[in-house]
């Protein structure tokens, strides 16, 4: 009996000392998240399979996804489409307030009459979407059914477009082919989605813990950047200077080796207005941007983005200026 | 015999001044060990200049609980390589390879997220090129 009691604590022991170190090693895949919930009258429809409204069965995911995602210091909101409404505020994400976000939502809404703008409720959000910290994950619980307004399709691709380290992950309440195939369609506009059946979250955790682990945070993967400092320009210019370019003959060589999609985020230090530091930071990223393309780094693999004043060093000393103002190239 | 050729190698070398190639490998190993007491001195130059360090990190509140955090280079994670280099302004360039962490602590009160234990939330892999440049390296 003894021994029994001596392998059991033992046997805890190892499963505490996995589970605190498997803890520790979570890193997050993402800076924000935006849980994007159809709020339309087929939504409000009972889907037999499911044995309740999609809508129900929708708040039942997110509440669980919610519930499962670990606290690494994300920032979230909510949003609804059909109608499209802020539900919760963008902000450090609190479990307890998105929770009552998703508990708000209503499921015995009008189904008739009330037709499924997803288009246009991606159109509507996507300034909201520029404000939030990257990576950004956009979790889309819809069943995909878009029958007035603009393509959601085309108004994805355009956020993509426009917004670089931005992701589109789908969980589906499909009923109808149609529907499967718009959101499969959203799906594979960038291969960082992830796809999965809200059918299949509802009915196992395991299923939900997987999709978690999949956008929300990693244990092994983690950002990568190519970091350049000396890439200097000729004052209140955005013309590169002969050193710079030698830098930067370096990097696209790194760029060509690698072969990925990259944002290339140029910063600079404290000094100067807001205004004027965001304008020259975006000239300054295109004109990297332009030079790293002449030297054969393909421009559709090129994003540029003007971050304006970086505050990571302190800005106080000249070696702290110095390390903010930098160019990072961000790999997807 | 051998020791004659070497010795009469060296005085040719001397006698025409053309680099050879002992002195060359030489030269080239006097410079790695320049870039490896170069990245110590980066990193902790660098890390020294955070914003928020672990002497000082910063303190915000999520939700209802205090946050505490701070970014630093794990000086353990860098790797640096050199190669000569193509450009003109430069002799050589580095390699210089390294992860970037982003600690945090949770607590009730500023005080216990400051003193609470700090996990790690983030990592960054980065990879800066570090230049040899007039008899040093910059970055």
């Amino acid at each position: 009996m003894k021994t029994f009691r001596t392998i059991l604590l033992a046997a805890a022991l190892v499963l505490g000392l996995a589970t605190a170190s498997q803890a520790a090693d979570m890193v997050r895949k993402v800076d924000s998240f935006d849980f994007l919930a159809d709020y339309s009258g087929s939504m409000m429809m009972k889907n037999p399979a499911l044995g309740m409204s999609k809508v129900a069965a929708a708040k039942q995911v997110l509440s669980a996804i919610n519930n499962t995602i670990p606290d690494l210091g994300y920032k979230a909101s909510m949003h609804t489409f059909g109608p499209g409404a802020g539900v919760v505020s963008y902000g450090d994400w609190d479990k307890a307030a998105m929770q009552a976000g998703i508990a708000s939502l209503k499921t015995d809404q009008p189904i008739f009459s009330r037709m499924t703008p997803m288009g246009e409720g991606l159109a509507a959000n996507s300034a909201a979407y520029a404000g939030m910290a990257r990576p950004t994950a956009v979790i889309i619980a819809s069943d995909g059914a878009s029958n007035t307004g603009v393509d959601p399709v085309a108004e994805a691709l355009a956020i993509y477009q426009a917004q670089p380290g931005i992701c589109f992950h789908i969980v589906s309440f499909a009923d109808t082919e149609e529907g499967q195939a718009i959101l499969d369609k959203i799906a594979g506009l960038n291969h960082c989605s992830v796809t999965v059946n809200g059918a299949d979250l509802l009915a196992d955790q395991k299923a939900v813990d997987q999709f978690v682990a999949d956008v929300f945070y990693t244990t092994g993967e983690t950002e990568e950047a190519l970091v350049l400092h000396g890439v200097n320009f000729a004052f209140d210019s955005y013309a590169l200077d002969e050193k710079a370019q030698g830098i930067l003959d370096e990097a696209a060589a790194v760029l060509k080796e690698k072969n990925a999609a990259v944002t290339l985020e140029g910063w600079t230090d404290s000094i100067g207005s807001d205004a004027y530091n965001a304008a020259l930071s975006q000239k300054r990223a295109n004109a990297v941007k332009d030079y790293l393309v002449k030297q054969g780094v393909p421009s559709s693999s090129l994003a540029a983005a003007g971050q304006g004043k970086s505050f990571k060093y302190d800005n106080a000393t000249e070696e702290g200026r110095y390390l903010n103002r930098r160019v990072e190239l961000l790999f997807k | 015999m051998f020791r004659h050729y070497l010795m009469g190698a060296a005085v040719w070398c001397m006698l025409i001044g053309a680099p050879c190639a002992a002195d060359a490998a030489a030269s080239e190993t006097q410079v790695q060990a320049e870039l490896q007491s170069f990245v110590n001195g980066y990193v902790s130059k660098t890390n020294r200049s955070m914003t928020c360090s672990k002497a000082r990190p910063k303190v915000f509140k999520r939700g209802g609980k205090y946050v505490a955090t701070y970014t630093e280079i794990d000086p353990q994670s860098t790797s640096a390589k050199m190669k000569k280099s193509n450009s003109k302004h430069f002799d050589y360039i580095a390699t210089l390879r390294y992860e970037e962490r982003t600690y945090e602590s949770v607590g009730n009160t500023q005080k216990a997220a400051r003193g609470g234990k700090f996990q790690c939330v983030k990592i960054r892999r980065l990879t800066e090129l570090p230049r040899y440049v007039k008899g040093k390296w910059e970055n």
